[in-house]
């Protein structure tokens, strides 16, 4: 059986002060644990398979331009003509597994086995951002396919 | 009838003994909600220029960039508090009302502090207590602030990675490790920026509250006191 404290003056002034305090918490909470909240294995396996699936389908040039995220198929296609017949002129590296990857948020670098692929999250998937990227000590990277 | 009175004023005294926390309260969480509106607001738009994907309320709030924007700010407030708190033991200011007398510096005995065979009936549990509970007490105002402090600046190093790492991406650059953050300079600029301002907000109540009043505030000496009187009481 459940005993109720009175509802007492007393009572109320032990209870009401927990509510900021309470508040402050939670939004400390919130807060510290708010940046990893984007950051997770499912994503890096998401982001991975898009690499790859990009990666793969460079044989299949109307595909792999399916994967381009908006900014970087307007720039090829302004730059090159076509995506389909554009994207096969761009000689990118064909890649074959994944060594690394990190995402953070809505934002990806993958590292294959042969090639560096950026990538973003939009409602419809990753979409490759930047591909054929080397690094540049103390540069952003080299890409021979990126947006504006 | 009286009862009814008495059941209907309670309420208002509550909100009257409590208006000081609350007002804080709603201001504190109207500005978190502007903060909220107007970053997400500015993250889209950077995001649409880029052509790059745009943010949910909901996905903006449990952002690294919100958070990290959110933690800086609330890491310098409790540092400076938890400075004001320390310093203000053994460092006076003549004629501040935010400043004990020159001759009251220090920890104060125990009867100055109304401790241990001192304390009175409306004393804390702890403060009539001898050993590590008086000890405990006795600073749990600095600990704590000092704990947030420590917390809140551990999200903003956390948060702030995470964000300056996407950035990074976007900008077609390697994401930086724990170590290389550590050294990185948008860790301390954003540490610092928020820790000069603080400072500055402090120096400046100390010194104003010398020479200038506010009628009814505690925060300020009496209108008619004298500049080179010290402490609150004028």
């Amino acid at each position: 059986m459940v005993v109720r404290q009175p509802f007492t003056m007393t009572a109320r002034r032990q209870r009401w002060p927990a509510t900021p305090r309470t508040l402050v918490v939670l939004l400390f909470l919130a807060v510290a644990t708010g940046g990893c909240a984007p950051m997770g294995s499912a994503e890096d396996h998401n982001a991975s398979r898009a690499a790859l699936a990009f990666d793969r389908s460079l044989g299949d040039p109307a595909q792999a331009c399916r994967l381009l995220a908006p900014g970087t198929l307007t720039e090829l296609q302004n730059t090159f003509g076509a995506c389909d017949r554009a994207l096969p002129r761009q000689d990118l590296p064909v890649a074959s597994r994944v060594v690394d990857v990190d995402v953070y948020g809505k934002d990806a670098i993958v590292r294959l086995d042969r090639d560096v692929v950026f990538l973003a999250r939009f409602d419809s998937g990753w979409r490759v951002t930047a591909a054929g990227c080397t690094p540049q000590q103390g540069r952003p990277f080299t890409c021979t396919l990126k947006g504006s | 009838m009286s009862d009814s009175r008495a059941a209907t004023g309670r309420p208002r005294a509550w909100l009257r003994d409590h208006s000081l926390t609350l007002a804080f309260t709603l201001l504190l969480l109207g500005a978190l909600v502007g903060q909220a509106l107007t970053g997400l607001a500015g993250y889209n738009e950077q995001a649409r220029d880029a052509q790059l994907p745009t943010l949910s309320l909901l996905q903006y709030l449990t952002s690294s960039q919100f958070a990290v924007d959110v933690a800086e700010n609330w890491q310098s407030e409790y540092l400076q508090f938890l400075l004001y708190i320390l310093l203000t033991v053994w460092l006076v200011q003549v004629g501040s009302p935010e400043s004990k007398k020159p001759e009251e510096r220090g920890r104060e005995t125990f009867e100055d502090q109304r401790i241990g065979s001192y304390a009175t009936s409306g004393s804390p549990a702890w403060a009539k207590l001898r050993g590590w509970r008086l000890i405990l007490f006795s600073h749990s105002l600095g600990l704590v602030m000092g704990l947030v402090f420590l917390g809140s600046w551990s999200a903003q190093f956390v948060a702030g990675r995470s964000a300056y790492n996407a950035d990074q991406i976007q900008d077609l650059q390697a994401p930086l490790t724990w170590a290389q953050y550590l050294q990185a300079p948008d860790f301390w600029n954003r540490t610092f920026q928020n820790w000069q301002s603080e400072f500055l907000a402090v120096v400046t109540m100390v010194v104003f509250s010398i020479y200038l009043r506010e009628r009814g505030s505690p925060e300020s000496k009496p209108v008619g006191a004298a500049h080179d009187s010290t402490g609150v009481d004028g």
